[in-house]
């Protein structure tokens, strides 16, 4: 390999205890296009950032150009050639184009809207990039505002460009457009960095693939040399041969996967294709949630999902299956009446999401369960104790005190029998919640949300990043509360743990959403497959 | 109520503005930059208190301009210690700094002066324009006042130009607006909102020297009264404008100096009800104005890297 324009040498970041990054190593030379996938979670934003001199690395250097290199900022990282462009793009809405290409590239003095317009003009000519200076960044759609983004990143003479997750929101012609473009950069010479987790853009457009699962790189090699099957079972478990992945290679024919034409696979949404052979029979309990024609949009207005219907029966453990970020987030958001679906209509008893109640309360005071993905951030209240994060959710319940009054008597009761009953490892029901190890975090979250008995119980990611016996420890209570009556609606992209678990199985990808099938009439290649958005 | 009359108040209208004015500018900018300084207040106050103490002092009121300003600033940049660097809450940091000055001056002046108080303070002179100030109406209201008072005015001007078509207005808008944005592009977020909070600090200063050697001649305890929290509600009112906060300051300058005359109009009337209009005219002017305010989207939220 010629001197790479950028290598990173040992490079970690921790955040507390959580080691988001852990010593990796990656190069990437002149004229080459270097895929960089994983889960959500895996790291790739962290590396993202140190290379942007957005986040120092806690151990580790990064050289550019063979020279070791000091990524202080973003200016820092920007004179050195390297171009950023992010995922959540940093826009100022009320900027133009032209405002938003000359902040921080510019004097204090008086800015020349005609001098800005005409190197806006200019840049966008040499990137074959069509967009209007004079126009104001919010009224650009998701596809304009990205080539906004990208047109910051070449304002100046970039040696590599970086981009993360480009293709999420795109259309499957502007996603032509964007590798149209990484074609041309890659051509005169410029090393780029593609942070996807879209297998499609892979194999569309990329030189070389690193994998990272769980801030470690567990692959490095040439696109040539690999299948989507293999980056499949690496993104989700770190090895190759995971029997989540297996088989893909059978059912990705490489006509499916077309070199150079990425525009051949459109990621675009597209209304449910269920094979009727592989469609299964409801199972025998009550409906007790059902969705029609759903339609969700992500919160910067792509389409998550679209044509999305199932109905959700008391005894039966649905999983939703698929990488993270193909819409689950937003699913779970409008079962829980955080949202309401952008089309179609979700009902549950009298409830239904086109009515004014559709919210939280109202849901749970209908026998709704709903254990958060994200249970830091939405699961608990760190600070407070075990009793009253314990109420959380609950405390409207009129068993839960006298008129206006909360019980605390009956509250830390109760605190007690949960923390037996679900052998939480904690100094008392008084202790401060963020204390807790991440297991009896969600041991504490399960215990709150099925204490009641629940009648829908809506869990996300529910055994993500706990060790192996608090994962038994989340199936088992899974499975009772099935055989209780309950009806379960699981996320997860764990193929291990839904043919573990689930009665059937919906897949969520790239927009469309397949099945629901019974894991007994169909195969972890073919879920695997509809996992890969094939 | 007559001519003369009327041109009396409109005078004296536009003289009781530019204490909030000088102010109102200030946070214009520091909100700007998404630095919320509830504190004008005390800034005031005690711009006010170092301006007599100075002036008297160095026997100019220039120097107690400058001593106000110098004072004003380094409140500012206290500000922008707690809330920008420290990540404080910024309404909690603006009310420290309201006690700050109202003790401060208060006990400082009582230092200084002892029970007696000072005597002839060094004010402002009236700068009267020449040929201009002998029009007949508008003369005696546009053309016959303080130096500051025509500084006051071309500020919120030059600030009407500097925000939209500098570089310099473009990246304080960007660290108010998207603090991530301007961070991506290079931008030291936090000394950007520093400097913003200082010159905020400096300007509420240069507002309360006016109060006490232009305005007034000399300093009274909490002599402010609530012209900072005014300078505030004119911000908002004037949705983050220089020269909407100068048309919003003038506004109530006007509010200001009417309520006195009706207090003297109608003296069976209890004097406090007039005391209020100003304040009921903020209020009633923020609630027209909130229904349609686009505020600065980062204002009042400390900036971390994630």
């Amino acid at each position: 390999m010629a001197q790479p324009v950028l290598a990173m040498d040992g490079l970690t970041k921790r955040y507390g205890e959580v080691t988001a990054v852990r010593s990796l190593d990656l190069a990437v030379a002149p004229g080459e296009v270097l895929a960089l996938i994983g889960e959500n979670g895996a790291g790739k934003s962290t590396v993202v950032n140190m290379i942007a001199g957005m986040t120092a690395p806690d151990a580790g250097v990064i050289l550019v150009g063979g020279a070791r290199a000091a990524l202080s900022s973003a200016r820092a990282a920007r004179a050195l050639g390297i171009g950023v462009v992010h995922q959540h793009y940093a826009l100022v809405p009320s900027f133009t184009v032209a405002e938003t290409v000359a902040l921080g590239r510019v004097g204090a003095g008086r800015l020349d809207p005609a001098a800005l317009a005409a190197r806006v003009r200019d840049i966008s000519d040499r990137a074959g990039i069509v967009v209007d200076p004079a126009a104001q960044v919010g009224s650009l759609d998701v596809a304009g505002q990205q080539r906004v983004e990208i047109l910051k990143a070449l304002s100046q003479d970039v040696r590599l460009l970086l981009l993360d997750e480009p293709t999420t929101v795109l259309t499957p012609e502007d996603a032509a457009r964007l590798f149209a473009m990484v074609a041309r950069l890659k051509a005169s010479g410029v090393a780029v960095i593609l942070v996807t987790h879209r297998l499609d853009n892979v194999f569309g457009v990329c030189d070389r693939v690193a994998v990272l699962h769980a801030g470690v790189k567990v692959a490095d090699l040439p696109v040539a040399r690999t299948s989507p099957r293999d980056l499949v079972s690496l993104m989700i478990s770190g090895r190759t041969g995971d029997s989540g992945a297996d088989g893909l290679a059978q059912r990705l024919s490489s006509e499916d996967l077309t070199l150079h034409q990425p525009a051949a696979d459109p990621p675009g949404p597209a209304p449910a294709r269920v094979p009727a052979r592989a469609a299964a029979a409801p199972p025998p309990g009550p409906v007790r949630m059902g969705l029609e024609g759903v339609a969700l949009h992500r919160a910067n207005g792509s389409v998550a999902v679209a044509g999305l219907g199932f109905a959700l029966h008391g005894g039966e453990i649905l999983a939703v299956a698929g990488v993270d970020g193909n819409g689950q987030s937003e699913l779970v958001d409008a079962m829980a009446g955080l949202s309401r679906p952008d089309r179609g209509i979700i009902r549950m008893g009298a409830l239904d999401s086109g009515q004014e109640g559709w919210n939280p309360r109202a849901l749970r005071r209908a026998g709704l369960a709903h254990i958060p993905a994200d249970r830091r951030r939405n699961g608990i209240l760190p600070g407070r104790s075990l009793t009253e994060n314990l109420l959380l959710s609950r405390f409207f319940r009129p068993a839960a005190g006298r008129g206006w009054l909360i019980d605390r008597t009956r509250a830390e009761g109760e605190a007690r029998a949960a923390i037996g009953a679900f052998d939480i490892r904690t100094t008392g029901p008084a202790q401060p919640v963020g204390r807790l190890s991440g297991g009896n975090q969600q041991k504490l979250v399960l215990a709150r949300e099925l204490m009641d008995d629940p009648a829908v119980i809506l869990a996300a990611h529910p055994s993500r990043g706990l060790d192996v016996r608090t994962i038994a420890f989340v199936q088992d209570q899974l499975r009772r509360h099935r055989d209780r009556g309950a009806a379960i609606l699981l996320v997860s992209a764990d193929l291990g743990e839904i043919w573990g678990l689930a009665d059937r199985v919906v897949t969520l990808s790239s927009g469309r959403a397949r099945g629901p099938v019974a894991p007994g009439d169909t195969s972890r290649e073919e879920i695997g497959g509809w996992m890969a958005g094939h | 109520m007559d001519g003369v009359l009327l041109v009396g108040l409109l005078a004296s209208g536009v003289r009781f503005a530019m204490p909030i004015l000088f102010a109102a500018l200030g946070e214009t900018v520091a909100q700007r930059a998404g630095v919320l300084n509830v504190g004008l207040e005390g800034i005031m106050l005690a711009g006010a208190f170092l301006a007599v103490l100075c002036a008297v002092a160095t026997g100019s009121p220039w120097g107690g301009l400058a001593a106000a300003a110098a004072g004003g600033l380094a409140m500012g940049l206290l500000h922008g210690l707690m809330a920008v660097r420290m990540k404080v809450d910024q309404i909690i940091a603006g009310i420290a700094l309201i006690l700050l000055g109202l003790g401060l001056s208060g006990f400082g002046y009582r230092l200084a002066f002892g029970a007696g108080g000072v005597g002839q303070v060094p004010g402002f002179a009236r700068l009267d324009i020449p040929g201009l100030s002998d029009i007949p109406v508008l003369g005696p209201i546009l053309f016959g006042h303080h130096l500051l008072a025509y500084a006051g005015v071309t500020a919120a001007f030059g600030l009407a130009w500097v925000l939209p078509r500098s570089g310099l207005g473009l990246t304080l808008r960007a660290v108010g607006e998207n603090p991530k944005a301007a961070d991506a592009a290079g931008i030291d977020v936090d000394r950007v909102r520093m400097a913003a909070a200082a010159f905020g600090g400096a300007m509420a200063g240069i507002g309360g020297a006016y109060l006490s050697t232009a305005q007034l001649a000399g300093f009274v305890e909490n002599m402010v009264a609530g012209r900072g929290f005014i300078a505030i509600a004119c911000v908002v009112f004037a949705r983050w404008n220089p020269v909407g906060a100068l048309v919003a300051a003038l506004l109530f300058g006007i509010a200001d100096a009417a309520q006195i005359r009706l207090q003297s109009l109608y003296p069976g009337i209890p004097y406090q009800a007039f005391i209020i209009l100003p304040f009921v005219l903020a209020l009633a002017a923020l609630a027209a104005a909130a229904r349609s305010a686009h505020l600065p989207a980062a204002l009042g939220r400390p900036y971390r890297r994630d």
